[in-house]
Protein backbone atom coordinates (compact mmCIF):
# COMPACT_ATOMS: atom_id res chain seq x y z
CA UNK A 1 0.00 0.00 0.00
CA UNK A 2 2.78 2.45 1.18
CA UNK A 3 4.56 1.29 -2.05
CA UNK A 4 1.73 2.02 -4.62
CA UNK A 5 1.55 5.67 -2.69
CA UNK A 6 5.09 6.57 -3.55
CA UNK A 7 4.57 4.93 -7.05
CA UNK A 8 1.84 7.10 -7.89
CA UNK A 9 3.38 10.57 -6.35
CA UNK A 10 6.29 9.54 -8.67
CA UNK A 11 4.36 8.94 -11.57
CA UNK A 12 2.17 12.60 -10.64
CA UNK A 13 5.54 14.53 -10.52
CA UNK A 14 7.34 12.99 -13.25
CA UNK A 15 4.25 13.96 -15.52
CA UNK A 16 4.30 17.59 -13.69
CA UNK A 17 8.13 17.91 -14.27
CA UNK A 18 8.18 16.82 -18.43
CA UNK A 19 5.61 18.90 -18.81
CA UNK A 20 7.92 22.27 -17.17
CA UNK A 21 10.96 21.17 -18.89
CA UNK A 22 8.69 21.61 -22.40
CA UNK A 23 7.40 24.68 -21.24
CA UNK A 24 11.09 25.94 -20.36
CA UNK A 25 11.73 24.19 -23.53
CA UNK A 26 9.60 26.53 -25.51
CA UNK A 27 10.99 29.43 -23.71
CA UNK A 28 14.68 28.99 -25.23
CA UNK A 29 15.45 30.13 -28.59
CA UNK A 30 14.00 27.96 -31.30
CA UNK A 31 16.98 25.57 -33.10
CA UNK A 32 16.45 27.17 -37.06
CA UNK A 33 16.33 23.34 -38.53
CA UNK A 34 12.75 22.18 -38.69
CA UNK A 35 11.26 20.24 -36.20
CA UNK A 36 14.63 20.01 -33.74
CA UNK A 37 14.64 20.35 -30.44
CA UNK A 38 16.32 19.54 -27.36
CA UNK A 39 13.81 17.48 -26.14
CA UNK A 40 14.44 18.35 -22.16
CA UNK A 41 11.12 16.26 -21.50
CA UNK A 42 12.95 13.03 -22.36
CA UNK A 43 15.32 13.22 -19.10
CA UNK A 44 11.65 12.35 -17.54
CA UNK A 45 10.71 9.58 -20.24
CA UNK A 46 14.45 8.14 -19.14
CA UNK A 47 13.76 8.35 -15.70
CA UNK A 48 10.23 6.40 -16.09
CA UNK A 49 11.85 3.49 -17.96
CA UNK A 50 14.48 3.70 -15.90
CA UNK A 51 12.56 3.30 -12.41
CA UNK A 52 9.01 2.08 -13.66
CA UNK A 53 7.61 -0.31 -16.08
CA UNK A 54 6.72 -0.20 -19.60
CA UNK A 55 2.70 0.53 -19.08
CA UNK A 56 3.51 3.66 -16.46
CA UNK A 57 5.93 4.96 -18.61
CA UNK A 58 3.36 5.07 -21.48
CA UNK A 59 1.06 6.29 -19.28
CA UNK A 60 3.75 9.31 -18.27
CA UNK A 61 4.22 9.72 -22.09
CA UNK A 62 0.79 10.03 -23.25
CA UNK A 63 -0.49 12.55 -19.92
CA UNK A 64 1.83 14.66 -20.74
CA UNK A 65 2.17 15.14 -24.39
CA UNK A 66 -2.07 15.53 -24.12
CA UNK A 67 -1.85 18.03 -21.19
CA UNK A 68 0.97 20.12 -22.97
CA UNK A 69 -1.20 20.45 -25.78
CA UNK A 70 -3.91 21.61 -23.83
CA UNK A 71 -1.81 24.17 -21.94
CA UNK A 72 1.03 25.81 -23.84
CA UNK A 73 0.00 24.06 -27.67
CA UNK A 74 -2.59 23.57 -29.60
CA UNK A 75 -4.68 20.80 -30.19
CA UNK A 76 -3.56 19.92 -34.33
CA UNK A 77 0.10 19.76 -33.15
CA UNK A 78 -1.22 16.65 -30.44
CA UNK A 79 -0.83 14.02 -33.43
CA UNK A 80 2.64 14.93 -33.74
CA UNK A 81 3.61 15.26 -30.56
CA UNK A 82 1.81 11.54 -29.36
CA UNK A 83 2.88 9.57 -32.74
CA UNK A 84 7.08 10.54 -31.37
CA UNK A 85 6.97 10.16 -28.05
CA UNK A 86 5.21 6.81 -27.86
CA UNK A 87 7.31 5.60 -30.87
CA UNK A 88 10.61 6.82 -29.02
CA UNK A 89 9.63 5.42 -26.23
CA UNK A 90 8.95 2.32 -27.68
CA UNK A 91 12.54 1.99 -28.81
CA UNK A 92 13.99 3.23 -25.30
CA UNK A 93 12.16 0.65 -23.75
CA UNK A 94 13.48 -1.55 -26.23
CA UNK A 95 17.33 -1.30 -26.44
CA UNK A 96 17.30 -0.73 -22.48
CA UNK A 97 16.68 -4.25 -22.85
CA UNK A 98 20.41 -4.81 -23.72
CA UNK A 99 22.86 -4.92 -20.45
CA UNK A 100 23.19 -2.25 -18.52
CA UNK A 101 27.38 -2.64 -18.91
CA UNK A 102 26.95 -1.58 -21.95
CA UNK A 103 24.98 0.77 -22.84
CA UNK A 104 23.99 4.03 -20.90
CA UNK A 105 21.49 6.82 -21.32
CA UNK A 106 23.59 8.41 -23.72
CA UNK A 107 22.87 5.42 -26.43
CA UNK A 108 19.12 5.11 -25.35
CA UNK A 109 18.42 8.89 -25.49
CA UNK A 110 19.79 9.46 -28.94
CA UNK A 111 18.02 6.16 -30.02
CA UNK A 112 14.93 8.02 -28.49
CA UNK A 113 15.68 11.35 -30.39
CA UNK A 114 16.12 9.70 -33.63
CA UNK A 115 12.91 7.61 -33.29
CA UNK A 116 11.13 10.60 -31.95
CA UNK A 117 12.06 12.49 -35.29
CA UNK A 118 11.12 9.40 -37.31
CA UNK A 119 7.41 9.77 -35.84
CA UNK A 120 6.53 12.91 -36.67
CA UNK A 121 7.92 12.46 -39.86
CA UNK A 122 6.09 9.68 -40.78
CA UNK A 123 3.05 11.21 -39.45
CA UNK A 124 3.86 14.42 -41.16
CA UNK A 125 4.50 12.49 -44.64
CA UNK A 126 0.98 10.90 -44.38
CA UNK A 127 -0.86 14.43 -43.33
CA UNK A 128 0.69 16.50 -45.74
CA UNK A 129 0.85 14.00 -48.07
CA UNK A 130 4.50 14.97 -49.70
CA UNK A 131 7.58 12.51 -49.44
CA UNK A 132 9.92 14.81 -49.70
CA UNK A 133 9.31 15.84 -45.97
CA UNK A 134 11.58 12.69 -45.37
CA UNK A 135 14.54 14.83 -46.79
CA UNK A 136 14.72 16.35 -43.38
CA UNK A 137 15.43 13.57 -42.16
CA UNK A 138 19.82 13.15 -42.30
CA UNK A 139 19.94 16.83 -41.11
CA UNK A 140 17.64 15.81 -37.65
CA UNK A 141 19.41 12.53 -37.11
CA UNK A 142 22.82 14.91 -36.91
CA UNK A 143 21.39 16.89 -34.47
CA UNK A 144 19.71 14.22 -32.23
CA UNK A 145 23.71 13.15 -31.50
CA UNK A 146 24.23 16.44 -29.25
CA UNK A 147 21.02 16.63 -27.96
CA UNK A 148 20.63 13.35 -27.03
CA UNK A 149 24.14 13.50 -25.92
CA UNK A 150 23.34 16.40 -23.24
CA UNK A 151 19.98 14.75 -22.34
CA UNK A 152 21.31 11.32 -21.43
CA UNK A 153 24.27 12.56 -19.17
CA UNK A 154 21.41 14.78 -17.41
CA UNK A 155 20.00 11.03 -16.89
CA UNK A 156 22.99 9.48 -16.04
CA UNK A 157 23.74 12.05 -13.33
CA UNK A 158 20.38 12.18 -12.37
CA UNK A 159 19.69 8.54 -12.20
CA UNK A 160 23.12 8.15 -10.22
CA UNK A 161 21.94 10.36 -7.55
CA UNK A 162 18.25 9.06 -7.17
CA UNK A 163 19.71 5.51 -6.91
CA UNK A 164 21.49 6.88 -4.05
CA UNK A 165 18.14 7.76 -2.65
CA UNK A 166 16.48 4.69 -3.45
CA UNK A 167 13.87 5.89 -6.06
CA UNK A 168 13.42 2.31 -7.78
CA UNK A 169 9.77 0.95 -8.34
CA UNK A 170 10.89 -1.76 -10.05
CA UNK A 171 12.31 -4.10 -7.70
CA UNK A 172 10.18 -3.92 -4.74
CA UNK A 173 7.00 -3.92 -6.77
CA UNK B 1 29.16 7.00 -21.47
CA UNK B 2 29.91 3.19 -22.69
CA UNK B 3 31.55 1.59 -25.50
CA UNK B 4 27.89 1.03 -27.16
CA UNK B 5 27.16 4.63 -26.71
CA UNK B 6 30.15 5.77 -28.73
CA UNK B 7 29.38 2.92 -31.72
CA UNK B 8 25.67 4.48 -31.53
CA UNK B 9 26.91 7.66 -32.24
CA UNK B 10 29.88 7.09 -35.11
CA UNK B 11 27.14 5.05 -36.63
CA UNK B 12 24.17 7.63 -36.72
CA UNK B 13 26.74 10.01 -37.60
CA UNK B 14 27.74 7.86 -40.90
CA UNK B 15 24.09 7.48 -41.36
CA UNK B 16 23.61 11.06 -40.86
CA UNK B 17 26.59 12.48 -43.03
CA UNK B 18 25.66 9.76 -46.08
CA UNK B 19 22.04 11.18 -45.97
CA UNK B 20 23.25 14.67 -46.31
CA UNK B 21 25.79 13.62 -48.93
CA UNK B 22 22.79 12.19 -50.77
CA UNK B 23 20.06 14.97 -50.56
CA UNK B 24 22.98 17.48 -51.50
CA UNK B 25 24.58 15.35 -54.69
CA UNK B 26 20.24 15.54 -56.29
CA UNK B 27 20.85 19.21 -56.32
CA UNK B 28 21.39 20.04 -60.10
CA UNK B 29 24.05 22.78 -60.38
CA UNK B 30 22.27 26.42 -61.16
CA UNK B 31 18.80 24.71 -63.43
CA UNK B 32 15.73 26.53 -63.46
CA UNK B 33 13.92 26.91 -60.11
CA UNK B 34 10.67 27.82 -59.08
CA UNK B 35 8.62 28.20 -55.67
CA UNK B 36 5.88 25.63 -54.74
CA UNK B 37 3.67 26.50 -52.08
CA UNK B 38 1.66 23.18 -51.09
CA UNK B 39 -1.43 23.68 -48.85
CA UNK B 40 -3.16 21.18 -47.49
CA UNK B 41 -2.12 18.31 -49.77
CA UNK B 42 -2.53 20.25 -52.68
CA UNK B 43 -0.10 22.66 -55.00
CA UNK B 44 -1.58 26.35 -53.56
CA UNK B 45 1.13 28.38 -55.54
CA UNK B 46 3.52 28.47 -58.40
CA UNK B 47 6.29 30.95 -58.75
CA UNK B 48 9.61 30.82 -60.87
CA UNK B 49 12.36 31.69 -59.09
CA UNK B 50 15.26 33.72 -59.84
CA UNK B 51 18.55 35.34 -58.47
CA UNK B 52 15.83 38.84 -58.78
CA UNK B 53 12.53 37.48 -57.69
CA UNK B 54 10.94 39.62 -54.71
CA UNK B 55 7.19 38.99 -53.44
CA UNK B 56 5.38 39.13 -50.91
CA UNK B 57 2.32 36.52 -50.51
CA UNK B 58 -0.34 35.17 -48.03
CA UNK B 59 -1.34 31.50 -48.01
CA UNK B 60 -4.72 31.69 -46.63
CA UNK B 61 -6.52 28.52 -46.20
CA UNK B 62 -9.08 27.50 -43.78
CA UNK B 63 -6.49 25.85 -40.72
CA UNK B 64 -4.68 29.28 -40.95
CA UNK B 65 -2.36 32.32 -42.30
CA UNK B 66 0.91 31.70 -43.80
CA UNK B 67 2.89 34.71 -44.83
CA UNK B 68 5.97 34.27 -47.23
CA UNK B 69 8.71 36.98 -47.97
CA UNK B 70 11.09 36.30 -51.48
CA UNK B 71 13.73 38.77 -51.67
CA UNK B 72 16.09 38.68 -54.20
CA UNK B 73 15.33 34.74 -54.77
CA UNK B 74 15.57 34.02 -50.80
CA UNK B 75 12.48 32.70 -49.23
CA UNK B 76 11.33 33.22 -45.73
CA UNK B 77 8.23 32.71 -44.04
CA UNK B 78 8.15 35.50 -41.39
CA UNK B 79 4.53 35.55 -40.04
CA UNK B 80 2.20 32.56 -39.07
CA UNK B 81 -0.60 32.42 -36.52
CA UNK B 82 0.46 28.85 -35.82
CA UNK B 83 0.88 27.91 -32.41
CA UNK B 84 4.45 26.66 -32.47
CA UNK B 85 5.88 29.08 -34.78
CA UNK B 86 8.92 26.52 -35.82
CA UNK B 87 8.35 27.51 -39.72
CA UNK B 88 8.98 31.32 -38.88
CA UNK B 89 12.15 30.81 -36.96
CA UNK B 90 13.64 28.11 -40.00
CA UNK B 91 16.49 29.10 -41.70
CA UNK B 92 15.64 31.07 -45.14
CA UNK B 93 15.65 29.18 -48.20
CA UNK B 94 16.94 29.21 -51.65
CA UNK B 95 18.13 25.96 -52.59
CA UNK B 96 15.97 23.16 -54.47
CA UNK B 97 15.63 20.51 -52.23
CA UNK B 98 15.13 22.91 -48.85
CA UNK B 99 11.50 23.52 -47.48
CA UNK B 100 10.13 25.01 -45.16
CA UNK B 101 6.95 23.07 -43.51
CA UNK B 102 4.18 24.66 -41.37
CA UNK B 103 2.70 21.69 -40.05
CA UNK B 104 -0.01 23.05 -38.18
CA UNK B 105 -1.65 24.76 -40.72
CA UNK B 106 -0.15 22.14 -43.43
CA UNK B 107 1.87 24.64 -45.71
CA UNK B 108 5.11 23.21 -47.24
CA UNK B 109 7.15 25.88 -49.21
CA UNK B 110 9.70 24.23 -51.24
CA UNK B 111 12.27 24.96 -53.85
CA UNK B 112 12.43 22.63 -56.96
CA UNK B 113 13.87 22.53 -59.72
CA UNK B 114 11.47 22.83 -63.13
CA UNK B 115 13.99 20.23 -65.43
CA UNK B 116 12.27 17.83 -63.13
CA UNK B 117 8.62 16.42 -64.23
Amino acid sequence: MKIQTRKLVFISMLVAQAMILSYIESLLPAIPIQGAKLGLANIATLLALSSLNFKESLLIVVARTVLSSFMFGNMTVLIYSLSGGVLSLLAMYLILKLPKSTISYVGVSIIGAIFHNAGQLSVAVLVLQNIKIYLLWPYLLLLAIPTGLFVGLVSNYLLKYLRKNNFNFKDNR
Amino acid sequence: MKKRDIGIIIIVLAIALIGIYFTQLKKQPQTETKLVISAMGEVYKEIPLTKETSEVFTVETDLGLNKVKIKDGIIKMYEADCPDQICVHNTPIDEVGQMIVCLPNQVIVEVVSTNQR
